[in-house]
């Protein structure tokens, strides 16, 4: 039997009332995954891209992983992974199905729970729809090695709950202000929190090599001075027509051609960040899983 | 037309208001899970269980004009309360339910179901608190007050289970008052409870340590299993510290960043990469501060833009410098609503 979508958008019909918060398989919570975040402050910086290759990449390394398309409402995740999801997050967070039924395999290894598209703003995403997400993570965390969350971009609080739930934040940034500027506002509004994630950094559509390096040297110093955050340099992922040109329905970069330049920096970025967390595999959770994480962050909304 | 303010009417579409502000109607009121049939389907489900600031199960159920199995739902919802007492924490693992509190039920009512409420207030139920959502109308938003009318929440139960004397032996009587001292006053939330050899002491539902009382001695273990000989003051002290940091954790004022799980916060971040912990919170948030006003805080300043590269290094001049400048600021101000200047860039 299908859960009565239709019914879940009307009203409270019978399915819905069934299939409303239907309880995933309980799961061990003493092991659970790392959880990465992949957020920006200013929105087309690349992360989309970057989280799907960077799970397909972690999927070759033998890991189990995940993503989720937390960017609500422009979400495009399942577009790159080249897949038609049948429910989104937008049903997850209506209540109409489960996150094992809202996590879809993909052609390429990674699970994927796409995003939704009926959620035209950050601003309609109340701390009951961020609880019933928090619940999601946890069966996801609980499931898989690696769980990345592609975060939408802006520090809206629903947001920033996203990135505050993972372990570790990888800011995706390019080399000109404007960016730059929006990865620091980032920044210095997790610094702001009592507790929040590692933050490494990832500057992409670098024109010429070293940029990056310079453009993290910058927004280090400045994080170190103004915020007292330390962020961890993760590389830079050079400027690439052939990402530019890419058309709907073409094979990640990492697939279609994982000798080109950005395919060998995501490589590289995936083995840097690997030896900064001390592996990239599911550790013990005690009572501090994501869901708890998340829920101490939605309790301070 | 001008119109005032309009509650729904209807059962569902009340509590899908009320699910979304469970603060507004009792602080600390969280929800678990929704739709619990505690009638055997007779009667309809209660809408929600939820977790209160005291760890204690909380069913909330609303009251609208005509709904003639209310009075039977809340007695069978007072009664399952009663019948199952904390064999609800046992069934439902993810309520965190604080052993030894007992739960109440709530109804949420308009103005449309007072008649109903009023019969339910001559009742005068044990465990069962009502109130009225008062709406009004503000800057064009319809908001609602609460109005409680039997049993608010200064009339919640704080009644913990009858508790037996704990057996401690008098030389470390004053250990352990010192450690119940300490952990009392750390919030009204936290209980303490046990047998006669041992005490759990928990914040709303989550472990913040255990004292054991065996062979004349103390014994204290942490959240993380980790013991603690309380032979000495000293070790007292320690205890407590571990008891604090737990709370302050578990409550996110915790000032330890990095947030890796199973690891005690007190811990120097000797493993992070290049390390990224020394100079955590060096601009910290204010304790209890909330996520809202952390964020609106957040503002940069124009020595930051400066260092980034912005007006004082910037060639282009001014056009280009405000560019800049509207650029954060609309990053960290348009979600707080407050941005209302025209946009020079976007994205």
């Amino acid at each position: 039997m299908e859960p009565d979508l239709d019914a879940s958008k009307a009203g409270r019909g019978f399915l819905r009332r069934i299939f409303r918060y239907k309880a995933a398989p309980d799961v061990s919570r003493d092991r659970e995954a790392l959880v990465i975040a992949f957020a920006s402050g200013k929105g087309g910086t690349g992360k989309s891209f970057l989280t799907t290759n960077a799970a397909i990449g972690l999927h070759r390394l033998g890991r189990r992983v995940a993503v989720v398309d937390c960017d609500f409402g422009l979400a495009n995740a399942h577009l790159l992974f080249g897949v038609n999801p049948r429910f989104t997050m937008q049903h997850l967070l209506d209540g109409a199905i489960s996150a094992q039924q809202a996590l879809m395999p993909t052609p390429y290894g990674p699970g994927l729970i796409a995003g939704g598209s009926g959620i035209s703003s950050l601003a309609e995403l109340g701390a009951r729809h961020m609880q019933v997400l928090g619940r999601a993570l946890g069966w996801v965390a609980a499931n898989h090695d690696v769980v990345l969350l592609d975060c939408p971009a802006g520090l809206a609080p629903p947001a920033m709950i996203t990135v505050l739930a993972a372990q570790h934040v990888v800011v995706v940034t390019n080399p000109e202000i404007a960016a730059l500027t929006d990865a620091y506002a980032l920044i210095k509004c997790l610094a702001r929190q009592p507790s929040w994630p590692t933050v490494h950094l990832v500057v992409n559509r670098v024109a010429q090599p070293g940029l990056g390096r310079a453009t993290f040297e910058r927004l280090a110093e400045v994080s170190r001075r103004f915020a007292g955050c330390e962020i961890h340099y993760l590389g830079e992922v050079p400027e690439d027509s052939a990402v530019t040109h890419r058309r709907l329905g073409q094979a990640p970069l990492l697939v279609s051609h994982p000798e080109c330049p950005t395919s060998l920096a995501i490589q590289s970025m995936l083995s840097t960040l690997e030896k900064n967390v001390g592996g990239l595999q599911m550790q013990a959770s005690a009572n501090q899983g994501v869901e708890a994480r998340m829920a101490a962050q939605i309790r301070r909304w | 037309m001008i119109r005032g303010p309009v509650l729904p009417q209807m059962r569902e579409g009340l509590w899908a208001l009320v699910a979304g502000r469970l603060e507004a109607i009792e602080t600390g009121l969280l929800l678990v899970l929704e739709d619990l049939d505690c009638s055997g389907g007779r009667l309809g489900a209660v809408e929600g269980l939820a977790r209160d600031a005291a760890g204690a199960p909380v069913l909330l159920t609303m009251a609208t004009d005509g709904d003639a199995l209310l009075a039977g739902r809340v007695l069978a919802a007072s009664e399952f309360l009663q019948r199952v007492g904390d064999s609800l924490a046992a069934a439902v693992p993810e309520g965190n339910f604080a052993p030894g509190v007992n739960g109440r039920v709530v109804v949420v009512g308009t103005e449309g179901a007072s008649a109903s409420l009023e019969s339910l207030r001559r009742l005068s139920l044990p465990g069962v608190a009502l109130c009225r959502l008062e709406p009004f109308r503000i800057g064009g938003v319809e908001r609602f007050a609460v109005r409680w009318l039997a049993n608010g929440p200064e009339a919640a139960a704080k009644v913990t289970a009858a508790q037996v004397d704990f057996a401690v032996a008098a030389d470390r009587r004053a250990d352990w008052q010192t450690i119940e001292q300490l952990s009392l006053r750390l919030d009204p939330a936290v209980r303490i409870d046990g047998d006669r050899f041992l005490r759990r002491i928990t914040w709303q539902g989550r472990l913040l340590g255990e004292v054991c009382a065996a062979d004349g001695t103390l014994r204290g273990s942490g959240a993380d299993g980790v013991s603690y000989r309380l032979l000495s003051p000293r070790d007292v002290r320690e205890f407590g510290d571990r008891l604090v940091r737990r709370y302050a954790e578990l409550t996110g004022l915790s000032m330890d960043g990095g947030n890796r799980a199973g690891e005690p916060s007190a811990r120097p971040r000797e493993d992070e990469v290049g390390g990224g912990g020394a100079a955590r919170n060096a601009k910290g948030v204010a304790p209890g501060e909330s996520l809202r006003a952390s964020l609106s805080s957040a503002r940069l300043t124009p020595e930051e833009y400066s260092a980034l590269g912005g007006p004082a290094r910037l060639a282009g001049g001014g056009t280009e410098v405000a560019g800049v400048a509207e650029n954060v600021i609309r990053a960290v101000s348009a979600q707080e609503g407050s941005w209302a200047g025209p946009t020079m860039r976007t994205d």
